[in-house]
C-alpha cells in the first residue's frame, strides 16, 4: 500500500499546483475537484470513511459546482498573477514554513488520546452504534446544531445579496435520460446514507449533499425549481432544519430536563428524525446556494 | 427550561422566522431582542443568587460532551450584548433608517444570528464549540457589513470575509493541535496545554486567530474599512459587540492558562500598546467621521488588550476586572457613537469632519449623544470608562509598572485629542450658526444613541454590580 500512498500524495500535490497555477478557470476548478476526490481517498486511507464521504460530496462536489457557477459569472482571468513572482515566493515560503511547523508539532504528539475510548465506553447509551454519529448527534450535538445555524446564515446571506439566478441552457438530448437515472438514484442513495448513518459511515451531511446533487441535475435539465413558489418552498425547507433542531433540543429539555438530552430508550428515533429533517434542509440549502434565490422585488 | 438554554435557542429560532418572512421580520426581531434582554437579566439574577452554574448539554459531562459555564463573567457579557442589542434594534426598527437596498428585512436574521452566536460563545466551555460560534458570528458579521449593498460596502465585506476566514483557519488549526496534544478540547485542558511545546503552539495559533477577529494591531488591517462602510446599525454591532467576542475568549484562555499563558499576555499587552498609538494617530488624521470612530475602535481594542495583557491570571482579579469594565464601557459608548454618527450623517447628508461647522443646522440630540459617549471613551468621571481606567492605573501603580501607566495616559490624551476634533466643532455657536438655523427632528436613532451614551455614564456610578458579578466564578 505504500506505493499507492506515494502516488496518492504526489497526485494530490500535482492537482493542487494545477488548481493554483492554471490560467483557465474551468481547468483550474477541474483540478480542484480532482484534488478533492484524492483528499477523500486519503481520508479512506486514514480510516476515516465518514470524513471521506463528506469531502467527496461537499468538498469536491458541491464546492466545485459553486466554483463553476461563479467562474461563469466573473469571466476569464485577465492580467498576470497577483503580486508577481516575489509575492508567490513569499507565499510559498510562508506556507512551507507553517506546514513544517505543523508537521513537527503534530508528529510530536504521541500521548494516549482519551477521547475515542470515552466515546466507546458511552456508545451504548447514545442510541446509535456508529461512533461518529454518536458524537455528532448526541455527545456533541450542540456543535452540529450550531453548524446548521452556519448553513442557515449562509442561506440568509445569499437571499440578501440576491445573485442573479441560474438560467439553465439547453444541454443536449442526453440530459433528460441522464436526469431520469441520476435523480431517483440520488434519492435512493441519500436515503440509504441517512439510515446507514446510525450504524456505519453516513449521515445527514453526506445524504444532504447527494440529494442536492440530484436536485441540481433536475435544475440543469430544466425541469427543476422554475417558479417563484418552488424557490420559496426550498428556502423555507432550507431554514426549517435549524428550527427543527432547536425545537427538538428544547422539547428534549421539556421531557428530560436536559437541553439536547434525548429521552432514554428513544435516542435512535430522535436522532434519525432530526437527521432526516436535516438531510432535506441541507439538500435544499446547498441547491439554493447554487441556483440563487429569486430576487425579492425592490421596495 | 433554564435561562441558559432559552437564551441560546430563542435568537436562533427568531433568526429562522425573520429570514423566512420579511413581512414579520421587524416585529419578531424586536420582540426577540426584548425577550433576550429579559432572559439576560433573569440569568444574571440567578448567578447573583445561586452562584455560577455548570450545565452539561444532553447530560454528557465534559470532556465527552460540551458544558455551559454560566459564571459572573458570562452573565456580564450576555447583559452587555443584550443592552447594546436593544438600542440597535430600536434604531433599526425606524423605517427611515437607511438599510439594505436589495432587501429591507435582511438586518433582522443577521442580527439575531449574531446575538444567538454571541450568547452561545459567552456560555461555552469548549474550544471547538467556541470555534463553531465564531463561524456563525463571522458569517453574520460579513452580511451586516454588506447590508447597504453599495460597491464600497461589498468590497469591505469581501476583505472582511477573507480576513475572517484566515482567522478561523488559525483558530481551527490551534484547536486541532490542542486535540492532538491533549486529546480533549474542553476549557479545563488549557492549563495542561501551557506545559508542552505542542500545547503552547496550539494556544499561540488560537490567540493569533483571535487577534485577527478582534482586529488587534497589527492584524487590524481589514477593520477600519469594514466598520466605516457598513450601515450605522451594523457598524454599531460590529464595533461594540463582534470584536468583543474574540477579546472575551482571549480573556477566558488567559485566566484558565494561569502562569503558563504569560508569554501570550506579554504579546497582547505589546500589541495593545501599538494599537493604541496606531489607531489614535489615524483617528487624528481621519477626514470622515465614521473612519475616525472606526480607527478609535482600533485604539480602544488596544487599551483593552493592554489591560488584559498586564493582568496576571485569575489569582489577582483587580486588573482583569478593570479590563472587563473597559470592555463594557467601550461597548456602550462605541455603539452610541456609531448610532449618533449615523444620525449626524443622515441630517447633514455627509460625514466629513471639516463639514461639521455648518450654518443652517443646529447640533441636535445625536451630537449630544456623541459628546457623552466621547466623555466615556476618554475616561472622564463619572463614566464606566473612568472607573475602568482608574482601577487599571491603580493596579499598575501597585505593581510599579510605570511604563504601562505612561502608555495608558498617552492613549487617554490621544483619545481626548481626536474626539475633541468632533466635539469642539459641535459646540461652536455664535457667528457659526445662523439665527434661523433649524434643529434636527427627533428620531428613534437619537433615542437609541442617547440611551446607550447615558448607560455608559450610569454604569460608572453603578459599577458595583458588574464588579459583584465578576467575583462569581466556577469553583
Amino acid at each position: 500500500m505504500i506505493a499507492f500512498d506515494i502516488v496518492l500524495t504526489l497526485g494530490l500535490l500535482a492537482c493542487a499546483a494545477m488548481a493554483l497555477t492554471l490560467r483557465d478557470r474551468t481547468a483550474s476548478i477541474a483540478a480542484f475537484v480532482v484534488a478533492g476526490l484524492l483528499i477523500a481517498l486519503s481520508w479512506v486511507r486514514l480510516a476515516a470513511p465518514d470524513v471521506a464521504l463528506a469531502e467527496a460530496a461537499i468538498g469536491a462536489g458541491v464546492t466545485g459546482a459553486l466554483f463553476l457557477r461563479s467562474a461563469r459569472r466573473i469571466g476569464p482571468i485577465t492580467g498576470g498573477p497577483v503580486g508577481g513572482m516575489s509575492a508567490s515566493i513569499a507565499a510559498a515560503l510562508g506556507a512551507g514554513g507553517l506546514s513544517a511547523a505543523l508537521f513537527w508539532a503534530f508528529a510530536g504528539t504521541s500521548g494516549p488520546v482519551p477521547y475515542p475510548p470515552l466515546v466507546a465506553a458511552n456508545l451504548e447509551a447514545s442510541g446509535v452504534t456508529n461512533p461518529v454519529t454518536a458524537v455528532l448527534l448526541n455527545f456533541r450535538a450542540w456543535d452540529t446544531l450550531l453548524e446548521i445555524a452556519v448553513l442557515a446564515v449562509a442561506l440568509a446571506l445569499v437571499v440578501m445579496l440576491g445573485p442573479a439566478p441560474v438560467v439553465p441552457r439547453a444541454l443536449g438530448e442526453l440530459v433528460l435520460p441522464f436526469a431520469r437515472i441520476v435523480v431517483p438514484l440520488a434519492i435512493l442513495v441519500a436515503g440509504h446514507l441517512l439510515w446507514q448513518g446510525a450504524t456505519a459511515p453516513g449521515g445527514a451531511f453526506q445524504a444532504g449533499a447527494v440529494l442536492a446533487g440530484g436536485m441540481l441535475a433536475l435544475v440543469l435539465a430544466g425541469i427543476g425549481p422554475a417558479g417563484e413558489r418552488i424557490v420559496r418552498g426550498a428556502l423555507l425547507l432550507g431554514l426549517a432544519g435549524l428550527a427543527v433542531f432547536v425545537g427538538a433540543a428544547l422539547a428534549a429539555e421539556g421531557l428530560t430536563g436536559r437541553f439536547l438530552g434525548y429521552p432514554a430508550g428513544a435516542e435512535k428515533a430522535w436522532i434519525i428524525a432530526i437527521e432526516a429533517s436535516l438531510t432535506l434542509s441541507i439538500a435544499a440549502t446547498l441547491c439554493l446556494l447554487f441556483t440563487g434565490p429569486v430576487r425579492r422585488p425592490h421596495q | 427550561m433554564t435561562e441558559a438554554s432559552l437564551i441560546v435557542s430563542l435568537p436562533l429560532l427568531a433568526a429562522v422566522v425573520t429570514a423566512a418572512s420579511a413581512r414579520v421580520a421587524r416585529p419578531v426581531g424586536l420582540i426577540a431582542t426584548a425577550a433576550n434582554a429579559a432572559l439576560a437579566i433573569l440569568l444574571a439574577r440567578r448567578v447573583l443568587a445561586e452562584g455560577a452554574q455548570v450545565t452539561h448539554l444532553g447530560g454528557w459531562e465534559a470532556p465527552l460532551g460540551i458544558a455551559f459555564e454560566t459564571d459572573g463573567l458570562a452573565a456580564v457579557m450576555i447583559l452587555m450584548a443584550a443592552i447594546v442589542g436593544v438600542a440597535v434594534a430600536v434604531q433599526a426598527s425606524d423605517d427611515r433608517t437607511p438599510r439594505s437596498a436589495t432587501d429591507p428585512g435582511a438586518f433582522w436574521p443577521l442580527w439575531l444570528a449574531t446575538l444567538g452566536a454571541m450568547n452561545a460563545l459567552f456560555l461555552s466551555a469548549d474550544l471547538f464549540n467556541l470555534y463553531v460560534t465564531f463561524e456563525i458570528l463571522g458569517l453574520a458579521a460579513v452580511g451586516l457589513t454588506a447590508l447597504t449593498g453599495t460597491r464600497r460596502a461589498l468590497r469591505a465585506a469581501f476583505d472582511y470575509l477573507s480576513a475572517g476566514l484566515a482567522g478561523s483557519l488559525l483558530l481551527l488549526l490551534g484547536v486541532a493541535l490542542a486535540y492532538a496534544a491533549a486529546g480533549q478540547v474542553d476549557l479545563s485542558v488549557v492549563p495542561a496545554l501551557t506545559e508542552s511545546a505542542q500545547g503552547r503552539i496550539s494556544l499561540a495559533l488560537i490567540f493569533a486567530g483571535l487577534a485577527v477577529k478582534a482586529a488587534l494591531f497589527p492584524l487590524h488591517f481589514w477593520m477600519p474599512a469594514a466598520h466605516s462602510s457598513a450601515a450605522p446599525v451594523a457598524s454599531a454591532l460590529l464595533s461594540a459587540l463582534v470584536v468583543k467576542a474574540a477579546i472575551y475568549v482571549a480573556l477566558r484562555l488567559s485566566l484558565d492558562g494561569g502562569i503558563g499563558a504569560e508569554p501570550l499576555r506579554v504579546a497582547m499587552a505589546a500589541a495593545g500598546a501599538g494599537a493604541m498609538l496606531w489607531g489614535s494617530w489615524h483617528a487624528l488624521r481621519a477626514d470622515r467621521l465614521k473612519l475616525l470612530v472606526a480607527h478609535s475602535t482600533v485604539a480602544q481594542v488596544g487599551l483593552i488588550s493592554l489591560a488584559l495583557g498586564v493582568a496576571p491570571g485569575a489569582a489577582d482579579s483587580t486588573l482583569w476586572h478593570a479590563a472587563v469594565l473597559l470592555m463594557l464601557s467601550h461597548a456602550f459608548a462605541k455603539a452610541a457613537m456609531f448610532l449618533a454618527v449615523g444620525r449626524i450623517a443622515e441630517e447633514l447628508g455627509h460625514d466629513r469632519i471639516s463639514g461639521l461647522n455648518r450654518e443652517e443646522l443646529r447640533p441636535g440630540a445625536a451630537e449630544f449623544a456623541f459628546a457623552v459617549a466621547a466623555v466615556s471613551l476618554i475616561g472622564l468621571p463619572p463614566t464606566a470608562g473612568f472607573v475602568g481606567k482608574w482601577v487599571l492605573i491603580e493596579g499598575l501603580i501597585d505593581r510599579d509598572a510605570w511604563i504601562w501607566v505612561a502608555l495608558v495616559f498617552a492613549g487617554t490624551v490621544l483619545s481626548a485629542a481626536y474626539l475633541s476634533r468632533v466635539v469642539s466643532r459641535c459646540l461652536r455657536g455664535g457667528p457659526h450658526v445662523a439665527p434661523g438655523a433649524r434643529r434636527p427632528q427627533w428620531r428613534a436613532g437619537d433615542v437609541a444613541a442617547l440611551g446607550l451614551a447615558v448607560s455608559a455614564l450610569l454604569l460608572g456610578l453603578g459599577s458595583a454590580l458588574p464588579f459583584a458579578l465578576l467575583e462569581i466564578t466556577v469553583t
